[in-house]
């Protein structure tokens, strides 16, 4: 049983976590879907049809060696914790993923369309290291005897929504092309940290805790926790009153015949949640100097002492007001060398803010446009401040039948106890290559794929 | 769909994993934190203790005192102090045709000089036979002349059955005695005056002898006059149980400086007497140890309706009470006797009454003006355990105990705990071992001043640090025995006085270090 409930938790830790990247897509334009992240990625597509449910499905993973305990080799104690030590201040816990419901597109005159409809979660904590570092190591071994442990820096947020979006490129010339894309959102379910303060200190004599914390929440409340048809309340919410809009800009530049530069913002926008709202409020302080005794000490109850202590912090269900929140926004950066048409290095920065935080990627890739049927993509990317990250991707055409797959960490399949983060894309589309005088065209422009 | 896909994604992950992932290092993992915490905080005043318990006393300046009073460790009623015993059958021959003068006799008494003058009686009997061998049923009256009942001179009717003796008894409750004769101005007491009578001889021939003997008994006596003689009455023995808060642990060391016994009598009885109280303290250990002290004395009311309260006060300087109390008395043992009339007869008449009522009190005041040396203290925690199971007796990789004491006390005091561990035969004996004890210097004495008052408490901040091997015998042992020595400030020399206003403050802190298997 309890080895079973680690195995749990360790499919949970293993699947929740996240360093969100695109750094494998974003330059693999053989992969039509990668328009998602640069609307402004040149292709020869005349015609991409995502097939529903498995146009494209990207998920990430990320476990921060917390699981690293279950490793053959060395103490298990000891490998935990020491993976909790490794932890730092801006580490976070965060996982996205997202379904092609609808995903076309297709071909004007001097631009591309797309039509896209994808249901998205975005899962963003920050990793209390301190806090697990205070539980693991205790407050003598993590070295917070007199000092006081500060988690207001703490936050979480999760956003579960479908997106609408209609997006478009031009081509200004044969070197430049712009492109953007327009989102209407429906929020299904939201937690959103609207202040955490909270604090413990702790010495021989006293431990003090004070918390003043609010999430709220939409959706889950009288939603994901209170109903008995999940899929039936997310489905009911594909135009809910959680309304919000987005924008994704992309630029794509040609210097030469052996480099181009591109870049694009994704997701500035909002929502605001009107529906099934409520507030989960955790306030109060106490200070525990130990068990009060007093005369005539015919009873020193510590478990009730303690209880009736810890219980002036109280937990509350309480009313809110409709509130917006931000989407998690991201901006990337690259510049490709072509060695030859086959051959295509690039560099790529990717940065994502959270948290008043900005958290980078960095990815060196390589393209191999072997053929119209077959192309690959190999990299190595930093991610998350983790360098293990090494990338392999291929698109394989049958036909009009498109399949690819994605990982940004190949060796972690191998090892995934060392895994930090793992980006896993894939997808079957049917495509329609534009016409070869088209592509003659496209040639001249030498924005082939 | 979304889960599906998301597994159907792990699943391979997790298969590659399997060859480098053991999930039996589940089985190995400890909780190994290391924590420093806060246990107990705790403050104690003698304020509180006082308030808690009945037998502490507060002096207007906050001294306290512990009273032990008891109102009444024995009483004596009238019965058991002047005592009319039956008395001798008393032949009285009736002579028809004779006439048989009156005649007197003494009140028996107990032989102690009782000179009475005048009796009443609550309850008594006349028990008679009568003789009669007559064929005709016989009366005869026996009066006694220096009774009545209700204003009459006491007159009893004695029947006959013929040819047959007769026996009765005849309540005589309620009867007045006058035992004083004065004859030509000389008295003499005890005295009872008898007159007998033949009411109907039946027809017997002159000369017929009816004999008859009469006797009073059962006599208790509901007031009395005169002098009751220079008797000595024991008193019944008893065991008080002192129940002095704190007392009962105290093993030895303990020197109370000022104590003191007041014994107050109250009555309104006319004796006066000596009380002759034998004490002996028990301690804890069954250690007796008798108060040797003087008599006490009641002088007794000399009118009647008056209460007299005589007090003998026992002190340092007419008895052992310093080490009397210094045992640390758990019961007191009373026994005793009363000496009525020690100074003879003086002339003043002794009397009781219906209403005679006395008591003899006792009031034990035991101001707390003290001395310890190397007082010990004693608490045993019979069945004791950290229910900690055996195969985690690791769990614990290091314990020490952090006190602060804030000690407004004037003691200085060390502690002693010993571990022992208790092996049960099961034949209903059993075995114990000690096994570990651990040392620690708690607290220091706070500052007092000359008269013995603290000015100034104390900080002390000490630990007990329990190894590995101590912490598996603490986490084996089944009984704990806390010895506390105490010595007042100056290390014992010095006597000390507590006030409601001292305190102690124990805040106790845990560092501790665990390997805890999950």
């Amino acid at each position: 049983m309890k080895k079973g409930l680690f195995i749990f938790a360790f499919l949970f830790a293993f699947s929740v976590g996240n360093a969100q990247s695109f750094l494998s897509i974003y330059n693999f334009n053989h992969v039509n879907q990668n328009l998602m992240v640069n609307p402004a990625s040149p292709h020869n597509y005349k015609l991409v049809v995502g097939v529903p449910g498995l146009g494209g499905l990207s998920t990430h993973v990320n476990n921060k060696n917390l699981v690293s305990f279950l490793e053959k080799d060395g103490d298990p104690n000891e490998n935990l914790g020491n993976a909790i030590n490794q932890l730092k201040p801006e580490d976070r816990i965060n996982t996205t993923q997202s379904l092609d419901g609808i995903f076309v597109g297709f071909k004007s005159s001097k631009g591309y369309w797309t039509i896209s409809a994808q249901q998205k979660t975005d899962f963003n904590m920050t990793m209390p290291g301190e806090m697990l570092k205070f539980l693991y190591f205790g407050n003598a071994g993590s070295g917070y005897v007199g000092k006081t442990l500060d988690l207001s820096n703490f936050n979480i947020e999760a956003i579960v929504r479908n997106e609408y979006g209609i997006g478009y490129q031009h081509k200004i010339d044969s070197n430049l092309i712009i492109g953007g894309r327009f989102k209407y959102i429906s929020g299904v379910s939201n937690i959103y940290t609207q202040r955490f303060n909270a604090s413990i200190y702790s010495d021989i004599e006293n431990i003090n805790v004070n918390t003043d914390i609010l999430l709220n929440t939409s959706g889950i409340y009288n939603g994901i926790l209170d109903t008995d048809d999940i899929v039936g309340y997310y489905s009911g919410s594909a135009f809910s009153k959680n309304t919000g809009m987005g924008f994704d800009l992309g630029v794509y530049y040609k210097i030469n015949k052996r480099f181009d530069v591109s870049g694009s913002i994704l997701n500035l926008g909002w929502i605001k949640w009107n529906k099934d709202l409520k507030g989960l409020e955790v306030k109060g302080d106490f200070d525990f100097y130990g068990v009060e005794g007093s005369f005539p000490f015919d009873s020193l109850d510590f478990g009730g002492f303690l209880d009736s202590t810890v219980s002036r912090i109280e937990v509350n269900e309480v009313d809110i007001n409709s509130y917006s929140t931000t989407l998690p926004s991201h901006f990337i950066l690259s510049g490709q060398f072509y060695a030859n048409e086959k051959n295509v290095f690039g560099l790529l920065y990717q940065g994502s803010f959270w948290n008043d935080r900005l958290y980078s990627n960095y990815g060196v890739m390589y393209n191999g446009r072997y053929s119209k049927w077959f192309n690959l993509t190999l990299g190595y990317s930093v991610i998350d401040n983790s360098l293990n990250n090494v990338t392999l991707g291929a698109s394989v055409r049958l036909g009009a039948f498109q399949i690819y797959a994605l990982t940004d960490n190949t060796f972690g399949f191998l090892n995934p106890s060392e895994i930090v983060a793992t980006n896993v894309r894939a997808g079957v589309t049917i495509s329609i290559l534009d016409s070869p005088k088209n592509n003659k065209s496209k040639s001249k422009s030498k924005s082939e794929n | 769909m979304k889960r599906t896909s998301l597994l159907v994604l792990l699943i391979p992950l997790l298969t590659s994993c399997l060859k480098d992932l053991d999930f039996d290092n589940v089985d190995n993992l400890e909780y190994r934190g290391q924590w420093v915490l806060p246990v107990l905080q705790a403050e104690l005043t003698l304020e509180d203790v006082v308030a808690e318990d009945s037998t502490f006393t507060v002096d207007s300046d906050g001294g306290i005192r512990i009273i032990f009073e008891e109102d009444s460790i024995f009483g004596a009623s009238i019965a058991e102090l002047v005592v009319i015993p039956d008395q001798d059958p008393q032949q009285i021959p009736f002579i028809v045709g004779q006439t048989i003068p009156p005649f007197s006799i003494s009140l028996g008494t107990l032989g102690a000089g009782e000179q009475l003058k005048n009796i009443t009686m609550a309850e008594g009997k006349l028990k008679w036979s009568l003789v009669n061998p007559n064929v005709s049923l016989a009366e005869v009256e026996v009066a006694i002349l220096n009774a009545s009942l209700n204003g009459d001179t006491a007159k009893f009717k004695l029947i006959g059955s013929p040819n047959s003796t007769s026996s009765g008894e005849i309540d005589i409750s309620g009867l007045d005695f006058q035992l004083e004769k004065i004859d030509n101005g000389v008295s003499t007491f005890n005295n009872l005056s008898y007159r007998t009578q033949i009411l109907n001889d039946g027809g017997a021939s002159s000369g017929t002898k009816f004999d008859a003997t009469i006797q009073l008994v059962d006599i208790v006596l509901e007031d009395a006059i005169g002098y009751f003689g220079d008797r000595s009455v024991n008193l019944p023995s008893l065991s008080q149980n002192t129940n002095i808060s704190g007392f009962e642990s105290i093993l030895n060391g303990l020197r109370i400086e000022n104590p003191t016994i007041d014994i107050k009598m109250i009555g309104n009885i006319g004796i006066p007497f000596q009380l002759e109280t034998d004490m002996d303290g028990i301690n804890k250990n069954g250690n007796v140890l008798p108060l040797s002290i003087p008599p006490a004395v009641f002088n007794a009311p000399t009118v009647q309706g008056d209460w007299d309260t005589s007090h003998l006060s026992i002190d340092r300087n007419n008895s052992n009470i310093v080490d009397f109390i210094s045992n640390v008395p758990k019961s007191i043992a009373f026994a005793g006797k009363v000496q009525l009339n020690p100074n003879g007869n003086t002339g003043v008449d002794n009397f009781i009454t219906g209403d005679g009522e006395l008591k003899v009190g006792i009031k034990i005041d035991i101001p707390l003006e003290i001395k310890t040396q190397d007082l010990l203290i004693e608490q045993t925690i019979q069945e004791f355990s950290l229910g900690i199971e055996e195969e985690q007796t690791s769990a614990i990789e290091k314990l020490k105990l952090h006190f602060k004491v804030t000690n407004g006390f004037p003691f200085d005091a060390d502690l002693k705990l010993v571990f022992f561990d208790v092996k049960d035969d099961g034949a209903g004996d059993f075995t114990v071992t000690p096994l570990d004890s651990v040392d620690v210097k708690l607290l220091t004495s706070a500052v007092v001043d000359a008269s013995g008052r603290v000015i100034t408490p104390t900080v002390t901040r000490s630990e007990i640090e329990f190894d590995q091997e101590n912490i598996s015998n603490l986490i084996d042992a089944d009984r704990l025995q806390v010895f506390v020595t105490l010595n007042t400030f100056n290390n014992g020399n010095d006597i000390v006085k507590l006030y409601t206003d001292d305190f102690i403050k124990i805040v106790l802190g845990v560092d501790t270090k665990l390997k805890y298997k999950l």
